[in-house]
């Protein structure tokens, strides 16, 4: 774990969505740290809010939703009060954002080429060879042929290599951070593999740190090296990724562990899954989000836990965290029992 | 385990899908062999799992014999009874024994009709129930077999999460006691805590009232938990096919080798230790031809055909 000062410091980030007249928080207080050469996740489920964050760091919320509290500190500056201008200017060069569906991300009037050449010159100093530049982009990041492709537009390309542009485009200007939002959810799994192997070539290459917000906590194993859980608008639990695997202190987490079926071990004849819902955004109860379906649940609960640390690096949000992570079993009576989703 | 013990529900001989197209986008025309000579077979009770990539043709494959898109050649029977190359008018009788779950439960539910209604469609359709108290009870009854409460029947799909919707899809499928369901996706849009749900449902389900299921998916862990046996597709054909406990245990042909490869478990001690050496897979197809190499283990050979033959 690095010691130098975090790349980017997140404090306090509240974000909300306006339903007919009234603030809701999408994002309800989150602190995240990214250094230098890390890749740190953001895992959770949908309405966790992870996408959410992520977009608010990087200033590309939609109208309906607008950052209400928090900061968010690189280079000495908080990203969260710059002009849209300022924010541009670092947007493709210092901070990077890698989302899911290239499609919609990569201009389809644009060839490859046009799309790169405008990163790579903003990016260089003067007299670079832009074309020799961008073909040895797309070659970094496997395209075969890049001599050939590199004049063609996205839907002349499959999925797989629309998203392997994304990603020379999101390199291209050798940024400090890079947001990648679900990068591979749409690939197939062996695409998926090829190209988060080379996100983390290049993330190693430059020194960068990396944001990656997923669902797939097989992902988180192989990539990751600290993470966040995020359920209902807050981080539940915060680990270095074997901490957080091998020792979950957190009811979901630990729920969303031993419901993962695994490839790697023997077939278990039911699946223990966590009964019950995530709150839906207008109905949140006060305190702790996973009260109703936590077998954890105390009197307590009803007063929301800060995420306090449990051993030097790992936090959880839970008044009990120090018996989840024991093993200690739940009081039979204290089950909640909810009507199955 | 070769051929399914006893009678099959569902046999599948050399089924093939064609369609004719712009093959690239220089605009020569060219046959897409979506489906190229499959076969398989499902024993009652059995689960058996289809995985593949996009482009393998699995979901083709499943319309192909469900008759939704009817193959190019080939000859699927169910229970015995020829299903190919049926009339409408023939095939419509023999539908209430085989059903489909759909990946999107929010395109397969008609957002303007109540859930109850939606379940007690093809029992309607089947003409079985006509008294119209039995029927409510009927859809009672099905609600609670998936577990959702009986008021369900009065609230619209949009009310319920994803899950939900597809357990109200899963009610709509076992409505008719059918012989073999065929679950496409079926648990690819929800999230991954949801997933174990529905998964435990179906297996119950399963046991209980012993249907063959075809359960189709790209989430390898998924299927080898609820298969009995495993079919791995990869352009269009079978590349292995094996109990779902061998398939992961000894994985032989190079394109079963490099999908368990890429799938990261979700255990940073078991990635970090993890050797992935599997070579990567061309998109070039392997013959058609399936060795028996270990009873019930088929595989095809490891070399692609020569490019002429793509």
């Amino acid at each position: 774990m690095s010691t130098e000062d975090p790349l980017l410091k997140v404090r306090s980030l509240r974000t909300a969505v306006n339903v007919e007249g009234t603030d809701y928080l999408i994002v309800n207080g989150v602190d995240l740290d990214l250094h230098a050469g890390e890749t740190v996740a953001l895992v959770g489920e949908s309405g966790s809010g992870k996408s959410v964050t992520a977009l608010s760091i990087a200033r590309l919320l939609g109208r309906s939703l607008r950052t209400v509290d928090g900061e968010a500190i690189f280079d000495g500056k908080d990203l969260l009060r710059l002009t849209e201008r300022e924010m541009r200017a670092l947007r493709g060069r210092a901070i990077s954002v890698v989302f899911q569906e290239p499609m919609t991300s990569l201009n389809p009037v644009l060839t490859i080429f046009t799309q790169l050449a405008e990163i790579i010159r903003r990016g260089s100093v003067v007299g670079v060879d832009v074309r020799a530049r961008a073909i040895e982009l797309l070659d970094s990041v496997g395209i075969s042929m890049p001599h050939t492709r590199i004049d063609m537009y996205p839907h002349q390309l499959s999925g797989g290599m629309r998203q392997r542009v994304m990603l020379a485009i999101a390199i291209a200007a050798r940024p400090r951070v890079v947001i990648a939002d679900e990068p591979t959810t749409a690939l197939d799994v062996t695409t998926q593999a090829q190209i988060l192997d080379l996100l983390r070539l290049h993330m190693s290459n430059m020194r960068a740190g990396m944001l990656l917000i997923t669902h797939d906590m097989g992902v988180v194993a192989r990539y990751a090296d600290t993470v966040n859980v995020m359920y209902s608008g807050s981080i539940v639990e915060r680990a270095p990724v074997r901490e957080l695997f091998a020792r979950p202190a957190h009811p979901y987490t630990r729920g969303l562990l031993t419901s993962i079926a695994r490839l790697d071990r023997p077939r278990v004849s039911r699946l223990p899954a966590i009964e019950g819902l995530p709150p839906p955004l207008t109905e949140r109860p006060s305190g702790c989000p996973f009260q109703p379906r936590c077998a954890y649940r105390i009197a307590r609960c009803s007063e929301m836990p800060s995420l306090a640390p449990i051993a030097p690096t790992h936090h959880a949000a839970c008044w009990r965290a120090t018996e989840v992570l024991e093993g200690v079993s739940p009081e039979p009576e204290r089950v909640a029992v909810e009507a199955a989703p | 385990m070769a051929a399914a013990a006893g009678n099959p529900i569902l046999v599948a001989k050399n089924v093939c899908k064609y369609f004719s197209g712009k093959g690239s986008w220089f605009g020569e025309s060219r046959r897409i062999e979506a489906v190229d000579q499959v076969s398989v077979d499902i024993a009652p009770s059995e689960t058996l799992g289809l995985v593949g990539e996009s482009g393998s043709g699995k979901s083709t494959f499943a319309r192909a014999i469900l008759q939704l898109d009817p193959p190019t050649a080939g000859r699927v029977m169910l229970d015995g009874a020829a299903i190919s190359g049926l009339s409408e008018r023939q095939l419509r009788r023999l539908r209430r024994d085989m059903q489909m779950i759909f990946q999107d439960p929010q395109s397969s539910l008609n957002p303007r009709m109540k859930v109850g209604s939606i379940i007690a469609e093809p029992l309607e359709i089947a003409g079985d129930i006509l008294d119209r108290r039995a029927l409510r009870n009927r859809v009672h009854e099905l609600l609670d077999l998936v577990r959702l409460p009986s008021s369900a029947a009065e609230r619209y799909p949009h009310e319920f999460s994803g899950g939900q919707r597809q357990r109200i899809g899963i009610a709509r499928a076992i409505a008719l006691n059918p012989k073999l369901i065929v679950a496409d996706e079926a648990v690819s849009s929800l999230d991954v805590s949801i997933q174990a749900q529905v998964i435990n449902l179906l297996m119950d389900l399963q046991r209980e009232f012993r249907f063959a299921c075809l359960f189709i998916a790209h989430d390898l862990a998924v299927v080898r938990h609820i298969a009995d046996r495993i079919a791995v597709m990869f352009l269009g054909r079978i590349v292995e096919l094996a109990p779902s406990d061998t398939l992961f245990a000894n994985p032989l042909h190079p394109y079963t080798r490099a999908l368990l490869d890429a799938v990261p478990i979700p255990d940073p001690e078991v990635e970090a230790r993890r050797a992935r050496t599997a070579t990567p897979i061309m998109r070039r197809r392997y013959p058609v031809q399936l060795d028996e190499v270990e009873p019930g283990h088929f595989v095809a050979p490891s070399e692609p055909e020569p490019e002429a033959r793509q």
